[in-house]
């Protein structure tokens, strides 16, 4: 996402967590730094945003984090989550190579409790659960949390290295159109095509 | 008497400061010639490049492009580009050698410009 569509992205997701208490709101400082920062994935349709997701370092958990997954209503159905989930994680991964790393950052993504929506998606991106989470409703205002105030979720850890394969696996087959058939194009460089994404992760999983 | 030497001094600096401009002119579009170089040679190689931080900061200065730039440039996140910088990391070398090309271009679009 280019930081020039700063102001229309947050208001994309601020207006898409109003109405579901199981996305973080993050605080417009926040989120206009990872737009600026161009953490945040958007997907497109003509002038339209249709889905959001961001890949975000914490340096100080050493932790990659791939999440903040929104796909507008009238855009579901068509593969967006899957997409969405999936670009950024190879994107981080191929240009930063973290499993390089001393020690490797772990990858993570993060479902609440009660939130069906990306459990399908997240598998399918290469993560397997790692453990169930639960922090204070303060750290994280405007998320659904239990009566004890508590919010409770799961943590989800990118299996490495079958999630590379899987990945490259997916980028082999997928001919770059959504379900209903429209085409999707990803805004690389034009230097690089996906078949180098994917050339990329089969070489780091080996 | 003094205005006619107050321009003379006037005009030999401004002739020394035409000169200095050509110079560094001319050491910009050397250095331009040698970041493409440089850049052709490392994307010839599909092993590690254990210059990647320094090609990543030269190409940076030279292009005159600040890491927010560098990531718009490259369509990648300006944290990355601050971890290539800090040899903190580097992509993967398919990837890497496709950064290379898109900076060799923009180089060499600059060189164009500065030629003539």
């Amino acid at each position: 996402m280019d930081s020039s569509e700063i102001g229309r992205t947050y208001q994309w997701h601020q207006e898409f967590a109003q109405f579901n208490d199981a996305i973080y709101p993050r605080p417009e400082n926040a989120f206009q730094e990872m737009v600026f920062d161009r953490q945040v994935w958007c997907a497109m349709a003509e002038d339209t945003i249709l889905a959001l997701s961001y890949a975000a370092f914490d340096e100080h958990e050493n932790q990659w984090e791939i999440g903040g997954l929104m796909v507008a209503a009238e855009a579901r159905g068509k593969g967006l989550g899957d997409i969405m989930m999936r670009l950024p994680l190879i994107n981080m991964l191929v240009t930063e190579r973290p499993l390089l790393s001393t020690p490797a950052p772990t990858i993570v993504a993060h479902v609440l409790k009660g939130n069906d929506a990306p459990r399908n998606i997240i598998p399918r991106a290469g993560f397997v659960f790692a453990r169930p989470v639960e922090i204070p409703k303060d750290v994280l205002p405007g998320l659904r949390h239990d009566d004890d105030g508590m919010i409770r979720g799961d943590e989800f850890h990118l299996s490495v290295p079958n999630a590379l394969n899987q990945l490259a696996d997916w980028l082999d087959q997928w001919d770059q159109k959504l379900k209903d058939g429209s085409s999707a194009t990803i805004d690389m460089i034009d230097t690089l095509t996906i078949e180098d994404w994917s050339r990329a992760l089969r070489s780091m999983a080996s | 008497m003094a205005d006619v030497n107050q321009a003379t001094m006037v005009a030999v600096k401004i002739a020394e400061l035409l000169q200095q401009v050509e110079q560094a002119r001319a050491s910009r579009v050397h250095a331009l010639e040698t970041l493409v170089g440089s850049l052709e040679l490392a994307s010839s190689s599909e092993g590690e490049c254990e210059e990647f931080a320094t090609l990543i900061q030269a190409a940076q200065d030279l292009l005159d492009l600040d890491d927010a730039e560098a990531a718009k440039l490259l369509k990648v996140s300006r944290p990355t580009i601050s971890r290539w910088t800090r040899g903190r990391n580097s992509p993967h070398p398919v990837v890497r050698n496709a950064m290379f090309r898109a900076l060799i271009r923009t180089a060499q679009g600059r060189l164009r410009s500065r030629r003539g």
